[in-house]
């Protein structure tokens, strides 16, 4: 990597995860020249460990500190990066889970990709607990579009209201389902909750120089052939291929410099590796190190080390975080056991899912809680046996031991289900990230701390979800064994779903907004935020298509402001 | 001749035949028992006591690191390897009791099960550190309770003897009582030996897990047997088979199902 990085862009793009890939594949492809920074190291996609099996792993390739999810997970991922610690208020247990390398957290992101519906971005408008978007989606249509046509989606439109759909010539033929998902997708179908095939970010035909999948190889360790939509294989390579794009890797930004008249005038980083410093200038800065850690550079850059920062007169940055609430309840499946095996892995993510349908209800005051939810449904003997989830198939008798237990375990093996309830929550005062007033990173950096609370929104969306995956376990003729009990406790941890967004939100409203409808920011007219910051809501709708399809927005407009000299 | 590595001075390696290597480990089990630290317990209603301040050793390695390499992770792994050959012994004794072999299903002890502890039990994490406490401070208790039932430690037991203690251990309170440790020690040993096997090809097979190969084409999804299994339960479970898609698309009865949900008024 280069520490002195003389060269003048026209861009200079803060991290190359979701946001930042998707700005430079677009910048570049309208003949923006781009230098794109990220603190990670490359990864070449040809050195992914697609097929080494768990046993040839250090303790059987498990979550450790060093890794969270795993020796062969893609990404330099973990709550824990050694160099870069964070706080959380006490009895807060915020769980931020970063990625570093090219490619961000897409490299292993489950590919879940369905589009926001045009109810979405009004709702706020409708019960007042949230600003609209400032876009609606007819605006964003034609972005979902290009997006997902250089994304690669598969899988079939619902034809349900706000669950819009992709255009036949660009939704590839969805995945077979699972055995156990078809029982779900009956058992749900005839309690009245919708169950279709869901929008997955992996090809099932080839797609330019990416292969359609061959449904073998699990997909948060990245894919090779680019099956498996991530950053580092389908979006740099593109970027790459127009000459335009420089890539620094393990740099890591800590401020964006301004100039006397205000304006972004470059980026300081450090090498990670020498704690060197370097600069980069730039006519104008995209933000997209995802929604925290942009915030954090924006909190660091204030004037003279002031505790504003940068960007900020809003107040703002920082504020407005939320995460996707979430709950897993289990089924036990007596039917299921001892069922004929069969090869249960397919693509690896799940092949269908439940679309919220009480837009209605909610709208009528029927529900205690007033944004939806999804489930998600997994298990079975879809991935191969790993060393902490054998309990479950061991343990129903007591803990035996001696001939029979083989048996035992063989019966259950594949004969749980699971629901994940995927929820929106909505924006509180006492969820935020600020600057820790102790705290520094490796490199003397301060870094964040974290302020989280779940409200009875939440809460009561959890019960809900548990009432209803009860229903529909018991209705398929399951048993449920976990997920049931107070909300509070069975619930995901804050910042456990890694849906961590609106921490730079944009809107039409510069007094509570740090970016305008472009993403640029109000306040200094050439810097751009296009991660997961910028959502003013956070629609249970996985993130990271809109934060995509924003990105690819935003950068036209800012690759038609340099042009037309505005900037 | 057997190899015995001093726990907490893995770089020294001593030979020493297997008499001499079991006297060695009583003796060092009657030192603990008897250092000057450690309060003297002595056997209570025919339970021994658990050794808890019997020193472990430590390990001082940084981890594998955020990027470590996938592909060249060598005969030895990341770490030093520091489990003696006297604890590899008593695992694969534990392990064997656990999932005994059957006609088509090797013993733990012969698909590595040792090596899976070693590497195990010399990394630096906590879920690792807390096992090395309970294999060294375990094995002890084992032989001192082995030594009160039948007057001979873990290794020279019979099967049946052996099992007895495992028995002890398995119906014990895990949270009160002179045996809440050695309940904890079963259950966690127990818990990594299932782990350890079935991540194996051998486990694999004999859970009859189909390990995915890669195909050309679109996924099947179930066939056969599976797709018969299925299609009769959710038939029989009354609901809806007809409006379902099966297998690779197209679907015939695609539009038999659609799911209304007005917008909102
Ligand atoms: C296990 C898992 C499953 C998920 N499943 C889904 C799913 O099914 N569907 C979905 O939509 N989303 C999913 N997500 C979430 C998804 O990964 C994120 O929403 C998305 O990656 C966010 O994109 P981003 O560009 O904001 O940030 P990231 O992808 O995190 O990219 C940020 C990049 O910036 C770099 N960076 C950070 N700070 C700096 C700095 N100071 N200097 C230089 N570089 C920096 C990072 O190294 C990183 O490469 C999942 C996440 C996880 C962990
Ligand atoms: S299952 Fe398919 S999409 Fe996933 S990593 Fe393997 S080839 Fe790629």
């Amino acid at each position: 990597m280069t520490n002195v990085v003389n060269e003048d862009y026209d861009v200079v793009i803060v991290g190359s995860g979701g946001g930042g890939g998707m700005a430079a594949y677009r910048l570049t492809s309208l003949g923006v020249k781009v230098c794109l920074v990220e603190q990670g190291p490359n990864q070449d996609p040809g050195e992914i460990p697609m097929f080494q099996r768990n046993d040839e792993a250090p303790l059987r390739a498990i979550g450790t500190p060093d890794k969270n999810w795993g020796y062969f997970d893609n990404g330099v991922c973990g709550t824990w990066l050694p160099d870069q610690p964070y706080a959380s208020d006490e009895g807060v247990d915020f769980t931020w889970y970063r990625a570093q390398v090219v490619g961000g957290r897409t490299n292993h992101y489950a590919r879940h990709s369905p589009r926001m519906g045009p109810y979405d971005f009004i709702q706020g408008d409708l019960d007042g607990l949230s600003p609209n978007w400032p876009v609606t989606y007819d605006e964003m249509k034609p972005y979902y579009d290009a997006t997902e046509a250089v994304v690669g989606i598969s899988g079939v439109n619902t034809g349900m209201y706000n669950h819009p759909g992709t255009p036949d010539d660009i939704l590839q033929p969805p995945i077979a389902p699972r055995a156990y998902e078809l029982l779900m997708m009956a058992a749900a179908r005839k309690v009245g909750v919708p169950a279709f095939q869901r929008h997955n970010a992996i090809l099932t035909r080839n797609l330019g120089d990416r292969m359609a999948c061959f449904y073998a190889t699990p997909c948060m360790r990245g894919c090779s052939i680019g099956a498996a939509f991530s950053s580092s294989t389908s979006l740099i390579p593109l970027a790459n291929k127009t000459g335009k794009l420089t890539i620094v890797t393990r740099a890591k930004v800590c401020t964006v410099e301004t100039g006397k008249d205000g304006k972004a005038i470059g980026v300081m980083f450090v090498d990670t590796q020498t704690g060197v410093e370097g600069r980069i200038k730039a006519r104008a800065i995209v933000l997209a190190a995802s929604a925290c850690a942009s915030a954090q550079i924006l909190l660091t850059s204030g004037k003279n080390g002031s505790k504003d920062g940068l960007a900020n007169s809003s107040g703002q940055v920082g504020r407005n975080l939320t995460d996707t609430p979430a709950v897993r309840v289990t089924g036990k499946f007596a039917s299921l056991e001892n069922r004929p095996r069969y090869d249960e892995f397919g693509a690896n993510m799940d092949h269908i899912y439940m679309p919220w349908w009480g837009y209605e209800a909610q709208k009528k005051g029927l529900m205690d809680f007033p944004r939806g939810y999804h489930i998600e449904v997994g298990q079975g003997f879809r991935d191969a046996p790993e060393l902490n989830a054998m309990q479950q198939y061991s343990d129903r008798n007591g803990l035996a031991f001696g001939p029979g237990l083989r048996d035992e375990i063989r019966r259950h093996w594949g004969s749980f289900v699971y629901l994940d309830g995927r929820g929106e929550m909505v924006a509180n005062d006492k969820s935020y990230c600020a600057l820790d007033a102790d705290l520094k990173n490796k490199w003397g950096y301060p870094v964040l701390r974290f302020s989280f609370e779940w409200s009875d929104y939440e809460y009561n969306q959890i019960a809900h979800m548990q009432e209803t995956f009860s229903t529909i376990i018991e209705r398929a003729g399951g048993e449920v064994v976990s997920g049931l009990g107070a909300p509070k406790d069975v619930m995901s941890k804050p910042g456990g779903m890694v849906h961590e967004v609106g921490t730079t939100r944009m809107g039409t409203d510069p007094d509570i907004t740090v970016c305008n409808p472009f993403g640029q920011t109000w306040d200094v007219d050439n810097l751009y935020v296009m991660d997961g910051g910028v959502l003013p809501t956070n629609p249970h709708k996985n993130p990271t298509l809109h934060i995509m399809a924003l990105a690819y927005r935003n950068s036209e407009n800012l690759a038609q402001r340099l042009k037309q000299g505005e900037i | 001749m057997v190899e015995l590595a001093i726990g907490f001075m893995p770089e020294r390696r001593i030979k020493l035949s297997r008499r001499r290597m079991i006297q060695l480990a009583v003796a060092m089990s009657a030192m603990s028992a008897c250092s000057p630290s450690t309060e003297t317990e002595t056997a209570k209603d025919g339970i021994a006591p658990w050794p808890h301040d019997l020193h472990v050793p430590t390990v001082k390695h940084p981890g594998y690191g955020t990027f470590p390499d996938y592909f060249e992770i060598g005969e030895t792994g990341p770490w030093p390897k520091i489990l003696s050959e006297q604890h590899k012994r008593q695992l694969e004794k534990f392990a064997d009791l656990i999932l005994p072999a059957t006609e088509s299903a090797p013993a733990p002890s012969v698909i590595g099960i040792a090596d899976f502890f070693d590497d195990w039990t010399s990394a630096p994490y906590p879920w690792m550190t807390d096992t090395r406490k309970t294999v060294h401070q375990g094995f002890i208790w084992m032989d001192k309770q082995a030594d009160l039932m039948f007057g001979k430690n873990w290794l020279e037991l019979s099967e049946a003897q052996a099992s007895e203690v495992l028995i002890l251990m398995r119906d014990a309170s895990r949270d009160e009582g002179p045996l809440s440790r050695p309940a904890w020690m079963y259950k966690n040993l127990r818990e990594l030996i299932i782990g350890a096997y079935y991540t194996t090809e051998e486990g694999e097979q004999d859970l009859g897990h189909i390990h995915a190969q890669p195909i050309t084409g679109d996924y099947p999804g179930p066939t056969g047997e599976a797709l018969n299994h299925i299609r009769d339960l959710i038939i029989s479970l009354d609901l809806d088979w007809d409006n379902l898609p099966i297998g690779s698309p197209p679907y015939e009865n695609y539009a038999s199902y659609a799911f209304t949900a007005d917008e909102p008024k």
